[in-house]
């Protein structure tokens, strides 16, 4: 098991309420909303990354992860940003956190990362999404 | 939010470019400044799209900005402190193609988690002190740290940084990272460190002209760390 599964999992047993109802996402005003398919996200496809560049979405993901309701803050990011961006990024910055707790297992910064983005992919799973590759590595 | 936040006034710095030095930064925190240093865990370093909403998230403790013109021509980055978050500024790196310079970044967050009160110093052999900047005796010397996000990959050349053993706190083997020096209180060039003696007058230890030159331009500025050391 790797250790994102681990991760959503881990969420799922501890804090991980039912899935959102909400599948479809937008990409802007005016703009057909774009659905996330089930089965395999590959986050280095070509085709995903339409409305912003995977590195310049993690600030934006980040900067929601940061707020009282977290999960709202990613929900409303989709009004802008496609399911999968997002979903992409929460793969990244959970992986991120993981390896960050590894250093500092007490830190709350570290533990609200993994938890808030474990928290979204084990939504994401709920739907059928996965497993997520392909998101990159700071190691 | 980060611990350790990145901001680009104005776009000065490509939100990527940002975010990629911060990913380098972070990983050079726990895999490589943490584990020499007896500091505690180390701080986690992102990058923001701006400064809205930072004092109503918990955990941000500095910001580092980066500006096309700083208050003093020439000082590479300087500190301030405002309601419990510390703020510094910093000229925008250079990139050139798939290389990205994170050393001035990598240099504050190293020094700022080393001593983030700017008011540590330890004693040398001769009763001087010498201030605990990690940084600083080693200034111009950085090596790679690749990050790959999504399938993109990019170098980030980070700073080098001085270890325990340097102030002769311990008998490590390496005396900075990069293993370049080979006693206490030794410099590479472009380094410097600063000294109190046992009287309580300060001076400057330089490696070169150039670093001469890079203090030179720090003290210029009050809010300089320096300056906020002499204050």
């Amino acid at each position: 098991m790797n250790t994102i599964s681990r991760l959503v999992l881990i969420a799922a047993l501890v804090g991980w309420s039912a899935p959102s109802c909400k599948t479809i996402t937008g990409t802007g005003p005016g703009t057909a909303p774009v659905p996330i398919v089930a089965g395999v996200l590959d986050c280095a496809g070509p085709s995903l990354w339409k409305t912003i560049t995977f590195a310049n979405l993690i600030p934006v993901v980040e900067h929601a992860i940061g707020q009282k309701d977290p999960l709202g803050a990613l929900d409303d990011l989709l009004t802008t940003y496609s399911e999968a961006e997002v979903t992409c990024v929460a793969a990244y910055l959970n992986d991120a956190g993981a390896k960050q707790a590894l250093a500092a297992p007490t830190n709350p910064v570290v533990a609200n990362r993994v938890s808030v983005t474990a928290q979204w992919l084990a939504r994401e799973t709920a739907k059928g999404v996965g497993p997520i590759v392909n998101y990159g590595s700071p190691e | 939010m980060p611990e350790f936040a990145l901001v680009a006034e104005d776009g000065c710095v490509p939100l990527d470019v940002l975010t990629y030095i911060a990913a380098a930064v972070d990983l050079q925190m726990r895999r490589d400044v943490s584990p020499l240093l007896d500091t505690g865990e180390p701080w986690t370093v992102g990058a923001l799209t701006s400064l809205e909403g930072l004092r109503d998230a918990p955990g941000v403790r500095k910001v580092l900005t980066f500006r096309r013109k700083l208050g003093v021509a020439g000082a590479l980055g300087f500190h301030t402190e405002t309601a419990g978050i510390d703020y510094a500024e910093c000229l925008p790196p250079k990139f050139v193609g798939q290389t990205i310079d994170g050393t001035t970044a990598s240099h504050e967050v190293i020094e700022t988690f080393g001593d983030p009160g700017c008011d540590q110093a330890w004693p040398m052999p001769n009763g001087s002190k010498v201030d605990f900047e990690l940084s600083d005796p080693v200034e111009a010397d950085s090596y790679p740290i690749t990050v790959k996000i999504g399938s993109e990959s990019r170098v980030v050349m980070v700073s080098n940084f001085v270890t325990p053993a340097w102030f002769g706190l311990d008998d490590g083997p390496r005396f900075d990272f990069l293993g370049l020096l080979k006693a206490p209180f030794t410099m590479t060039p472009g380094g410097y460190y600063r000294i109190v003696d046992i009287s309580g007058a300060e001076d400057y230890v330089y490696a070169d002209a150039d670093s001469r030159a890079r203090v030179a331009a720090k003290l210029a500025n009050p809010t300089s760390r320096l300056s906020r050391r002499n204050g």
